[in-house]
């Protein structure tokens, strides 16, 4: 991987097998600041675990993770939030009983940002639940939430730690057409804003419109990675 | 769960609700004016000390989220550790110090099984180390060199600070024991529902959750386990004192199991509820004179006819 030091995470190599199934064969990829990265790929391609490595909830039997240079392979999940890298997951999970407002504040109290005061504190509680617009959720428990509320909450609990780094996986799963509308709007403003992401889905249409480059998986190797445009075609070539 | 009432009325039920609980923080340190026979003293200083020990278990079943069927091993463990420190020439006021001490040290065990296992086989892994710490001060004892039976089912005596013989006894281990049960409920609560509070809920109910808001799960499970544990552990170095002996029976079974019960009818996580239940509890079957193998009776039917009504 050329100059090393101009990304901001970077996968080498990366294997893990379940089983006598290898999940993950050799994976490497960087993902430069400000960049939006696309995986993509069938079911069972791995794109969930690789995302599980990246932010610590697995670790890989062999190759490494660097986040910022430092090597991270074996950190916990909170120490890599500590650092500036956030996630959601495929299946939205907040805590139900929790307010939204709530949900947040646990992030925002374990922010990588220099601690300042309560006022401080509540400022960027409220504007992070503004800008993921759950403003009027605030005090309702996540358990009652929307789906599309849901994916916000854990977008703005992500966004409540400071990332450098956002993950989200398969953020527009089980979303009508207006709360997917909204959660797109939301992500192409965070782009405009330079905050570096990786995007799992399966909708191309998603990945061409916010991702700059897509890796494509399948089998758990690495199939195809390049400009997000040259998926669809790279996908309609394996079909033919 | 938060309300979704308007903040007004959210509000005013907690200026009614903090006011509630001073009311009855005042009324138990009131009692003495109007209690001064030494059986009933004596019945209610039984029942501060319970209600403390169910809200230590309620603490750890509601905001830490993990449920312990071992937490009388906090209870005698500490009263025997101060029992022993005393036999061997400790210092009283250090003994129930070491004994705290040893409490939450067996709070971080019971912890880092927690990492291990959840749900039924926790219940039945802290029972077990609970149950192992009874068989042993039951199995264990020796002769002092006065020829007195030490250990065994005869327990082990304390040297209390505060002798049963001296005047006023009573009335000042009541006062004692009122003051460790208001403040270690209201320390439990204010920690629930403080941000420390919801750090220690969030690692209990959802770790991928907790991790993913950079909370260190591990560490809040831990401090979790030794907060309920050193909390019991208070309690057992004052029953110790008040009784001025610690017997197996501080580590059996049923105590463990009434917490679990008091708990959950007086509404797990609360803290304030179990408290009243157990005071109330406690102090009726006292006036009853009800046998305590009939009182766990009573505690075991009730659990399973609230069980019935709430799958109603």
């Amino acid at each position: 991987m050329s100059d090393q030091r101009e990304y901001l995470l970077r996968a080498e190599k990366v294997s893990i097998h379940f089983g006598t199934h290898f999940a993950l064969e050799d994976i490497s990829f960087g993902v430069k600041p400000g960049e939006v990265l696309g995986i993509t790929g069938p079911n069972g391609s791995g794109k969930t675990t690789l995302i599980n490595i990246i932010s610590g909830v697995l670790h890989p039997e062999s190759g490494e993770v660097y986040f910022r240079g430092r090597r991270i392979t074996k950190m916990k999940p909170h120490q890599r939030v500590r650092m500036g890298m956030a996630r959601t997951f495929q299946h939205a999970r907040n805590i139900p009983e929790m307010s939204a407002y709530e949900n947040v504040l646990l992030a925002a109290l374990n922010s990588r940002a220099v601690k300042g005061s309560h006022r401080d504190l509540e400022g960027k509680i409220a504007g992070v639940l503004e800008k993921t617009r759950l403003v009027k959720q605030r005090d309702i428990p996540a358990g009652r939430l929307s789906s599309g509320c849901l994916r916000r909450l854990e977008i703005a609990r992500a966004l409540a730690t400071d990332p450098e780094l956002l993950i989200l996986d398969e953020p527009f799963a089980a979303l009508s057409a207006r709360e997917e509308k909204d959660l797109l709007a939301l992500l192409e403003g965070l782009k405009q804003e330079g905050l570096t992401m990786i995007i799992v889905s399966h909708r191309f249409d998603i990945l061409a419109a916010l991702a700059d480059r897509v890796l494509f998986l399948k089998d758990g190797r690495e199939a195809f990675s390049g400009p997000a445009q040259d998926t669809l075609a790279f996908v309609e070539g394996q079909r033919t | 769960m938060e309300s979704t009432t308007y903040p007004l009325f959210r509000t005013g039920r907690r200026i009614a609700g903090t006011a509630a609980a001073v009311l009855l923080a005042i009324g138990i340190f009131l009692v003495p004016l109007f209690v001064t026979n030494q059986f009933w003293l004596n019945a209610l200083i039984m029942a501060n000390l319970t209600a403390a020990f169910v809200a230590t278990w309620d603490f750890l079943a509601g905001p830490v989220g993990q449920l312990s069927g071992g937490q009388a091993l906090f209870l005698g463990g500490a009263g025997y550790v101060a029992a022993l420190a005393g036999l061997a020439g400790v210092n009283p006021w250090l003994g129930m110090l070491l004994g705290l001490v040893f409490a939450a040290i067996a709070g971080l065990v019971a912890g880092l099984l927690s990492l291990r296992v959840s749900g039924p086989f926790l219940i039945l892994a802290t029972l077990a180390l609970a149950e192992i710490a009874h068989e042993s001060v039951l199995a264990i004892g020796f002769l002092s060199e006065q020829g007195y039976a030490i250990g065994g089912e005869g327990g082990i005596p304390l040297l209390q600070i505060l002798p049963r013989s001296a005047e006023g006894f009573f009335t000042t281990a009541y006062f004692l024991s009122a003051l460790l049960l208001v403040g270690l409920v209201a320390g439990l609560y204010l920690m629930a529902r403080s941000r420390l509070g919801l750090q220690l809920r969030a690692a209990g109910r959802d770790i991928l959750s907790a991790e993913a808001a950079g909370i260190n799960t591990t560490l809040y499970r831990l401090l979790g386990f030794a907060v309920a544990a050193g909390a019991a552990g208070l309690v057992g170095v004052f029953w110790g004192q008040y009784v001025g002996r610690v017997t197996p029976s501080l580590l059996a079974l049923q105590f463990s199991f009434s917490a679990m019960v008091l708990a959950v009818i007086g509404g797990r996580g609360s803290i304030i509820g179990p408290a009243m239940v157990a005071y109330l509890s406690t102090a009726v079957f006292s006036w009853l004179w009800v046998d305590p193998h009939y009182q766990q009776l009573v505690y075991a039917l009730a659990l399973l006819v609230l069980i019935r009504l709430r799958s109603l």
